[in-house]
């Protein structure tokens, strides 16, 4: 499963080196250690930076969601912006080859960002342990933090399992093949 | 190996008493290079290991191991961290690669850059959307009317702009799109036309998808170059009917003319000289034989043709079958529908012919063929003055459709205000002819529009009021009508024989 869940950061390799870069930037700004910084290492943290555990639930939340937020946005651009003009706007090679592979790379970076949204296991748990199990931070923000709470621990267990990387890649072949 | 697993090191490789900073590097260079694939070596290495986690979650478990900092294992944590303030300050200043740096900032701008490109194209997409839509739900015409404003829309987005954008464009995607709907809308014959005027040929040959169209189109004009000669001699009148057939004949096997084709031919030969129904469905029979051996389907090319012929032969549940595949494979069909509905009315089934009604409605609401398609029904059905609120309700929206102006032109003519049933003639002529000229779209000089402008043209200049902008053409056109131009219809109601009323609410409801 670690082989398989490699093969899918180095697939997404650019949205999990960008995915790296926040998480090490969104330490920074939460004052978070980071232990090892390397962004697109060959182990299971790949795509993500070693950090120590925010103790806070507010920190907790934005270092689970902050990196992910960002790569969303600008995934879901990059995303939209390229697939947008192959698929409706029906650009192909015949008619301007530099505009076919600009949306082709904007596709693809787009989906490389939109695999490498979620944290890791260890974060999303810290996340749910510390707003729901300890119970920090004020009731209010912990109601309102719960479906993103609860959707990033779905998610980083989809990602470590590839199932994001599985379902672009359905999706894209059902878009322009059916 | 799990996360918890990387956040330590051993003790042994992480004295900051001694070098800090450069044994911490050294630890860090060589913790990755145990964990791949080396289980084992974390196994061992358990003992000395502190669970960063662990430690987390249980702080005063410890037996003072746990007090030390989880990173140089050594000295004491500072108060509230798992780290000793050596390593958190160490851990805390290190620096962001500038290669991150660069990519966040990439990322940034691209994405803006994206959205922007996102937001120029987001109206052209939808209305391609919609097209799709349409087409997936096989509406074809629908699809087609979607896709063809797309251009216009892009040119609004450029002009917005100030001028044509390289980034909002449309591909040969859309041509693809627009050829294959005017394929199932029209014909395969018609789709290659667009596409070769879309495109051009070197484009369009390059495009795997529109081959089978072209391939279509090759047969199609082999058969006709076949038959030219034939087909030139009867259309000059050199040749009479028997002549004709037996050259049509004598084509068949000749290679590259297809026997579809060929029997299509032969019905068409038989139209023209005006043979019997019979005939004409011998012929368009022999056609069927042939598309089934064939095993293609030829549907788009003689189903039309072969239910009008039926109805009327009298068979109108036959005609139903073949209506019924056309309206299955194409849900905005309006010959299809409009002969469903005259069927109905025929046989004095207003209800069925108001369930096809709602049924093409349901799939086209809001577009010419739904107002024209209502508005003959409610002529047919006597509400004449509905009709004529909703023909000029549609003509507000749709005013360059012939159609819609021959519908008023004739509810004038039951009123028996010619000056307008002329004007409104007219310009039904009018609007066949620019769709024509600027189109190449001929699909609107039908047999109703000349007998509807011809009728409205005599009525005006017999009622003796030629108080119409376009009087001055009268004359003009009347002379340009034989007597073998004129439909029964026409004749009987110039003889008297029948009301212009009795004509378009009896029978056929329409003047051909």
């Amino acid at each position: 499963m670690t082989a398989l869940y490699i093969a899918s950061k180095i697939l997404t390799f650019p949205g999990a080196y960008i995915r790296g870069f926040w998480e090490q930037l969104t330490c920074r700004i939460l004052g978070l250690p980071v232990e090892i910084p390397g962004y697109l290492r060959i182990d299971e943290a790949c795509g993500h930076v070693e950090h120590a555990m925010a103790k806070k639930g507010f920190a907790a939340y934005l270092m689970a969601t902050g990196p992910g937020f960002m790569n969303f946005n600008a995934g879901f651009a990059l995303f939209f912006g390229g697939f947008m003009n192959l698929k409706y706007m029906g650009i192909t090679p015949f008619d301007s080859v530099p505009l076919f592979i600009l949306y082709v790379v904007m596709t693809y970076v787009g989906i490389s960002m939109l695999c490498n949204v979620f944290p890791l296991v260890e974060d999303a748990m810290n996340l749910y342990g510390l707003l729901y199990t300890q119970k920090k931070g004020n009731i209010i923000g912990r109601i309102l933090a719960f479906i993103p709470t609860v959707i990033t621990y779905a998610g980083a267990y989809a990602e470590k399992y590839c199932v994001t990387l599985i379902f672009w890649i359905v999706y894209i072949v059902l878009a322009f093949v059916f | 190996m799990d996360k918890e697993n990387m956040n330590e090191f051993p003790e042994q490789e992480a004295d900051l008493t001694a070098d800090g900073q450069e044994n911490l590097q050294a630890a860090e260079e060589q913790a990755p290079e145990r964990e791949i694939g080396d289980d084992e070596a974390t196994v061992s290495d358990e003992q000395t290991q502190v669970s960063f986690e662990e430690t987390a979650e249980e702080p005063e478990d410890g037996d003072g191991d746990d007090e030390l900092c989880l990173v140089c294992g050594d000295r004491k944590r500072a108060e509230g961290s798992d780290y000793c303030p050596e390593c958190e300050a160490i851990m805390l200043s290190r620096k962001i690669p500038l290669l991150g740096w660069i990519s966040g900032l990439a990322c940034v701008i691209a994405s803006v850059f994206a959205l922007v490109l996102a937001m120029l194209v987001s109206a052209p997409v939808l209305q391609i959307a919609r097209g799709d839509a349409y087409a997936d739900d096989k509406r074809w015409y629908s699809a087609y009317k979607e896709y063809q404003e797309v251009d216009s829309v892009v040119a609004e987005v450029n002009s917005a702009l100030g001028g044509e954008s390289p980034f909002v464009q449309t591909g040969s995607g859309l041509d693809v799109r627009i050829v294959n709907t005017v394929a199932n809308c029209y014909t395969p014959l018609e789709a290659v036309s667009v596409a070769e005027s879309r495109l051009g040929s070197d484009k369009m040959s390059k495009l795997p998808s529109l081959k089978k169209y072209n391939e279509i189109r090759e047969e199609y004009l082999s058969s006709y170059e076949a038959l030219a000669d034939a087909i030139e001699a009867m259309t000059s009148g050199e040749a009479d009917a028997q002549t004709t057939y037996a050259a049509f004949e004598a084509a068949r096997g000749k290679e590259g003319v297809s026997d579809v084709y060929l029997n299509f031919f032969l019905f068409n030969a038989a139209v023209y000289y005006e043979e019997g129904y019979e005939k004409q469905i011998e012929y368009l029979e022999a056609a069927e034989k042939s598309a089934k051996a064939s095993k293609r389907d030829f549907s788009w090319l003689y189903y039309q043709d072969f239910a009008d012929v039926l109805y009327k032969a009298g068979e109108p549940d036959r005609a139903m079958e073949y209506l019924d595949v056309l309206t299955e494979k194409d849900k905005s069909k309006f010959g299809a529908y409009e002969l469903k509905m005259r069927i109905a009315l025929s046989q004095g089934d207003k209800d069925e012919a108001s369930k096809i009604l709602a049924q093409f409605k349901n799939y086209n609401e809001g577009f010419d063929t739904a107002y024209v398609l209502e508005v003959t029904f409610l002529r047919c059905t006597g509400e004449f003055e509905k009709a004529k609120l909703l023909c000029k309700e549609a003509l507000e929206d749709y005013d360059s459709v012939p159609e819609l102006h021959r519908q008023l032109a004739l509810l004038y003519l039951i009123d028996g205000d010619y000056d307008n049933a002329f004007e409104e003639a007219f310009a039904a002529d009018n609007n066949a002819y620019y769709l024509y000229a600027y189109m190449g779209d001929s699909s609107a000089y039908t047999p109703q529009l000349n007998s509807t402008l011809y009728l409205c043209t005599y009525l005006c200049k017999e009622s003796g009021k030629k108080d119409t902008e376009n009087a001055q053409y009268i004359d003009d056109i009347l002379a340009s009508f034989s007597e073998e131009d004129l439909t029964e219809q026409v004749k009987s109601i110039i003889g008297g024989e029948k009301t212009v009323e009795e004509v378009l609410t009896e029978g056929g409801c329409d003047l051909a």
